[in-house]
């Protein structure tokens, strides 16, 4: 996607649009906020175009990422907590996820969300909360241990478990 | 951070979920490049970047594109204006054109104008130049006519004076010069049988410019105007005249000075005088 060819974007929009709205929606529970978020996710791909660069891999796993640090921080900011920085974690995402482009890609993103949606149902829910808590809400574990109401060692104990486990069933999966 | 400690930790923190004191620490450890602990990592991400997907897709309403279309439309045209905006820039490359523009037309200008004026000094040079030449080559035809003129004047002259001077019977007649010129000396050659003759003089003073010498014959006593005798710049008269038709009676020639173009009886002063011999 090169500066000016709002054709290409258009394209990317119709692809990935609902993923990234549904992902959005489920982290922020708000319509409005998700469109914010990303209607200011395409915005800033627009913007720092020569655009998607192939080298980063398949353009949906970098943007969820996007999308989910993007509603991350907007909870984040609603709620006036502590904001932190995603640059690190983008950046790493990058170095570890590079992927060449995949010409099967809805076949795998539909895999993959099979995979992970089944690995998750086969959680116990103990260990699936705090991570979904984590993951879709940006709560960090002394705020899981707050809202659930356990120990900080048992948040933590159970947030290495439940994705050491994800991990295991994804691999198999694969 | 501990080893066992830190791989417990990278879980929660490519969840997001550790605090930023304790994620500052695992970056740290990150950063150092341990292996086994970027493997750990690269699997715990690898199950962090699956999770969205566990997520099903909801459609947007479909303002969001529209919006999204109309914001990027917005932000170029504020882009633009911006740069538009920008009034010393603009302005400096506004008159940068608009000077350069005048800067080209001002050299065309001066270039046509002076390609212009090379051309007319040029031309007017060249057709003063052809003028001249023009000129000269009419005034040379005019003297070569001129000079055609007179050499057929001249030749004619002679033919006549040859004519007479060959003709059989011709009297010759000698002129002295008087008390005015005595150095003058010439000559009559008259035909009596054509009434025809040519005089011949030498050592002529040139006339004043408001006087001609006028050639006289004398019939008896009686003066006769014979013609006007044109001098050269040497002084010599070479001239064929009339004669009277009773040449019998003819006396004498004689050339007097008189008023420009002659008059019909002598005046003035007589430069030479010759007597005719009765044979």
């Amino acid at each position: 996607m090169s500066a000016g060819d709002t054709t290409a974007l258009s394209v990317l929009y119709d692809r990935y649009a609902a993923r990234l709205f549904g992902l959005a929606s489920k982290i922020l529970n708000d319509s409005a906020l998700a469109e914010d978020v990303v209607q200011e996710l395409f915005m800033h791909l627009w913007e720092q175009s020569g655009g998607f660069d192939q080298r980063r891999g398949q353009p949906l796993p970098w943007m969820m990422v996007m999308c989910r640090n993007r509603c991350i921080d907007k909870l984040r900011s609603l709620k006036s907590n502590l904001k932190r920085s995603s640059t690190l974690e983008e950046n790493l995402n990058e170095i570890v996820t590079n992927e060449s482009a995949d010409p099967l890609e809805y076949v795998k993103h539909k895999e993959l969300q099979e995979t992970i949606t089944a690995a998750l149902e086969q959680l116990p829910e103990e260990q699936r909360v705090p991570i979904e808590l984590s993951y879709f809400e940006g709560l960090s574990q002394t705020e899981i241990a707050d809202r659930l109401q356990v120990p900080l060692g048992t948040v933590k104990t159970r947030v290495r478990l439940g994705m050491q486990k994800l991990r295991n069933l994804i691999i198999k999966a694969n | 951070m501990e080893h066992e400690e830190l791989k417990n930790s990278i879980a929660a923190y490519c969840l997001g979920a550790l605090a930023p004191e304790e994620a500052r620490q695992v970056e740290a450890q990150l950063e150092q490049g341990d292996p086994e602990i970027l493997k750990i990592y690269g699997e715990m991400q690898r199950v962090v970047r699956a999770m969205p997907f566990a997520v099903p897709e909801k459609e947007p309403p479909p303002t969001l594109k529209k919006n999204l279309f109309a914001a990027i439309e917005a932000n170029a045209l504020r882009s633009q204006a911006t740069a538009a905006a920008s009034p010393a820039v603009q302005d400096e490359k506004r008159l940068d054109v608009i000077e350069s523009a005048k800067a080209w037309w001002m050299r065309l200008s001066f270039g046509l104008a002076f390609v212009a004026l090379t051309l007319a000094v040029g031309l007017g040079w060249y057709s003063h130049a052809l003028k001249g030449r023009l000129d000269a080559i009419e005034n040379q035809l005019l003297m070569s006519g001129r000079l055609i003129e007179a050499l057929r004047t001249e030749i004619s002259n002679k033919e006549r004076i040859l004519n007479v001077v060959n003709s059989p019977g011709i009297q010759l007649v000698k002129l002295d010069g008087l008390e005015a010129s005595p150095s003058s000396k010439g000559t009559v050659y008259w035909a009596p049988a054509q009434n025809k003759a040519v005089v011949a003089i030498f050592d002529l003073p040139a006339p004043p410019s408001d006087k001609d010498y006028q050639l006289w014959m004398l019939r008896g006593n009686q003066p006769v105007d014979a013609g006007i005798l044109p001098v050269s710049d040497s002084g010599q008269v070479v001239s064929s005249f009339d004669t009277i038709s009773d040449g019998a009676n003819l006396a004498a020639f004689a050339v007097t000075l008189e008023p420009k173009g002659g008059v019909p009886q002598p005046t003035g002063q007589m430069y030479l005088l010759g007597a005719v011999t009765k044979g």
